[in-house]
């Protein structure tokens, strides 16, 4: 059941997740070893802390991301499902331009009429990664789909009593930094580098270990409708089964975090401009929230002195990078990968909030500003 | 056949159990807005599915469907339910006051978007005084109208505020979209005033209100006559629903 191979101008790599020398090993094992620990300490903390206030507020913080997140996690595992048995490689290619740069600011814009948050669009793009999306079109949609989907842009719109600069700009600015991040890690990292292996000696199909996700795959193509529908189904339950972890264990660092460290610690930092930027987006990191619900919280820093800017950055960055995004990427992404996004997402969005506050300076200086 | 095999249909069903759990037993706004119901069904047809998927491919596929370690993932999966039953039996209260501050609590009426907040949540206001009492969202979205006025309003006590051993607060909790974003609202009052009070004790406070700047940062204070005990209303109380 091999697959067609002409796919120019996106052609498979084969080398692309079948490398396993020793280094790779010891990451497979580590990851297992560090799963354990955290299972371990988990019971720790749990028979330590018993009945303690403290975690009982951690159970409340770590459970509430849980259940916002898992819905969306579920569809992006059902999307993922539908996408592995009825989209076809070769579909997907014919729908994206075949210039590169093009196809980087399609993917960028994708998530409005895909509009899924931060939590869903991982199972998605390990998805689409698998069918031959090039790897700047995919990072482009990882980043920019959270930020321009519609739901994300009404919040933002409600939270900003009803102001449409700010959902505007924050989309232009996502969907920007996403193609900008996109076409750098289009020119700096092959795909083979990038995307993480599989555990070759479970698969079972034509693109064996191409896909990392820990099961087998069937070819669908000929296959009936109902026996299509249970396959996709099958396949996004085991892809959650096998990504889902990553979710769990990032919230419940981002509970641990949330619930030890006091808020005004962070705001007592905040001394200027730069240094709120720069605090804001620490707090993205830390704090996790959803996409629809970031715009809320940044509003009600407005009046404590927070500038527009550095609400920006908190608004743009917390889609892109937070703590649960980071260790889900660690179920698609390599580590190297990983490294390069995540420096290029802080140097992006830092050095865009850096030019939009001195933009918005300038323009204050002649009584137009935010 | 081995365990290995149905290790997802397992974690699965715990998932498809514990979410009825949020919605049948209306447990769900411990943690999320009641408007966000449709979400958590969401999650249960979800997971419904994702279950008939998991049966089909146990009688279709000889495949285990998981890898070696495939243990470790289930139980990872399984972790939140244990902290969501745990965690169903309590609420936020003084510790997370502490360490999230009320300074913003003056200037969040913004924030607050509801038109009605006595609906939102119907119980507390409901229990006594209804005439008298007033939300707290409602002083804080209205502050302009209560400015050096007397009010009355319900809430959780602290018996002290962090880096303030001079002020205690009454407070309840605002959720924009779940408990994790919850931002406690309330007011600061003289911690005189709440000698024999416990922590997380309901309380009514009555008392002429005014901004006052804390930390750089405006806050409600409460000039307090009385602050009496309150039987404690329904847990869910505590949270006002953005």
């Amino acid at each position: 059941m091999n697959e067609k191979l002409n796919t120019d101008p996106f052609p498979i790599i084969q080398s692309a997740g079948i490398i396993k020398d020793k280094q790779e090993s010891f990451t497979a094992e580590f990851g297992t070893y560090f799963q354990i620990f955290f299972l371990v300490a988990a019971g720790w903390g749990w028979i330590v802390y018993g009945k303690t206030e403290a975690l009982n507020t951690f159970s409340i913080i770590f459970s509430a991301i849980i259940l916002e997140a898992f819905p969306f996690m579920l569809m992006g595992a059902l999307l993922g499902g539908f996408v592995e048995v009825f989209l076809s490689r070769e579909q997907l290619i014919r729908i994206l331009p075949k210039n590169p740069i093009k196809a980087i600011i399609m993917a960028a814009f994708m998530g409005v009429c895909f509009p899924v948050c931060e939590c869903a669009i991982v199972p998605v793009v390990r998805k689409f990664l698998q069918k031959g999306m090039p790897l700047g079109a995919a990072v482009a949609f990882l980043l920019g789909g959270p930020i321009v989907n519609p739901l994300v842009f009404s919040s933002t719109f409600v939270a900003y009593s009803f102001s449409w600069d700010v959902p505007v700009m924050r989309t232009f600015i996502g969907a920007s930094i996403a193609i900008g991040i996109g076409i750098l890690i289009n020119m700096v990292i092959k795909e083979a580098q990038a995307i993480i292996p599989g555990t070759g000696d479970e698969h079972h199909c034509g693109h064996s270990g191409t896909c990392g996700c820990g099961h087998g795959h069937e070819d669908f193509s000929k296959q009936p409708f109902s026996k299509k529908v249970t396959g996709a189904l099958s396949h996004a339950a085991l892809d959650f089964y096998d990504i889902g972890k990553f979710l769990i264990i990032g919230a419940f660092i981002a509970a641990v975090l949330q619930t030890v460290i006091p808020r005004q610690a962070f705001f007592s930092m905040a001394t200027g401009a730069y240094a709120s930027i720069a605090l804001m987006m620490v707090l993205a990191v830390v704090l996790n929230l959803c996409s629809e619900a970031d715009a809320f919280i940044a509003a009600s820093l407005a009046p404590i002195g927070v500038p527009f800017s550095a609400q920006m950055a908190f608004m743009v960055l917390g889609p892109m990078l937070d703590i649960k995004l980071i260790i889900m990427y660690l179920g698609v992404f390599t580590k190297k990968m990983i490294v390069t996004l995540c420096f290029s997402i802080v140097v992006f969005v830092l050095f865009v909030m850096v030019f939009l506050h001195m933009a918005l300076t300038m323009v204050s200086t002649t009584g137009a500003g935010l | 056949m081995s365990i290995r095999k149905y290790m997802p249909l397992s974690v699965f069903s715990i998932w498809l159990m514990t979410l009825s759990w949020l919605l049948w037993e209306d447990n769900l706004q411990l943690f999320l807005k009641p408007s966000f119901k449709g979400l958590v069904t969401a999650a249960f047809v979800f997971s419904l599915l994702l279950c008939v998927g998991l049966v089909a491919h146990l009688f279709q596929s000889k495949d285990t469907g998981t890898g070696k370690h495939s243990w470790i993932n289930g139980l990872i999966l399984l972790l939140p339910v244990a902290f969501i039953f745990q965690a169903g039996q309590g609420t936020l209260g003084e510790y997370a006051m502490q360490k999230r501050s009320m300074a913003a609590s003056a200037i969040q009426k913004n924030q607050i978007t509801s038109s009605d907040e006595n609906q939102l949540n119907p119980s507390i206001e409901k229990e006594a005084n209804p005439d008298k009492d007033i939300s707290i969202t409602t002083l804080i979205r209205k502050f302009e109208q209560f400015d050096g006025k007397q009010v009355s309003i319900q809430g959780l006590f602290a018996k002290t505020v962090s880096g303030h051993d001079e002020l205690s607060a009454v407070f309840r909790y605002l959720i924009t979209c779940c408990a994790a974003d919850a931002q406690p609202v309330g007011v600061f009052i003289s911690s005189g005033v709440g000698k024999g009070f416990e922590n997380n004790q309901w309380v009514r406070v009555k008392g002429q209100v005014e901004l006052r700047k804390m930390d750089e940062f405006d806050v409600i204070f409460m000039d307090a006559d009385t602050l009496e005990p309150l039987k404690v209303p329904d847990k869910k109380s505590i949270y006002l629903y953005n």
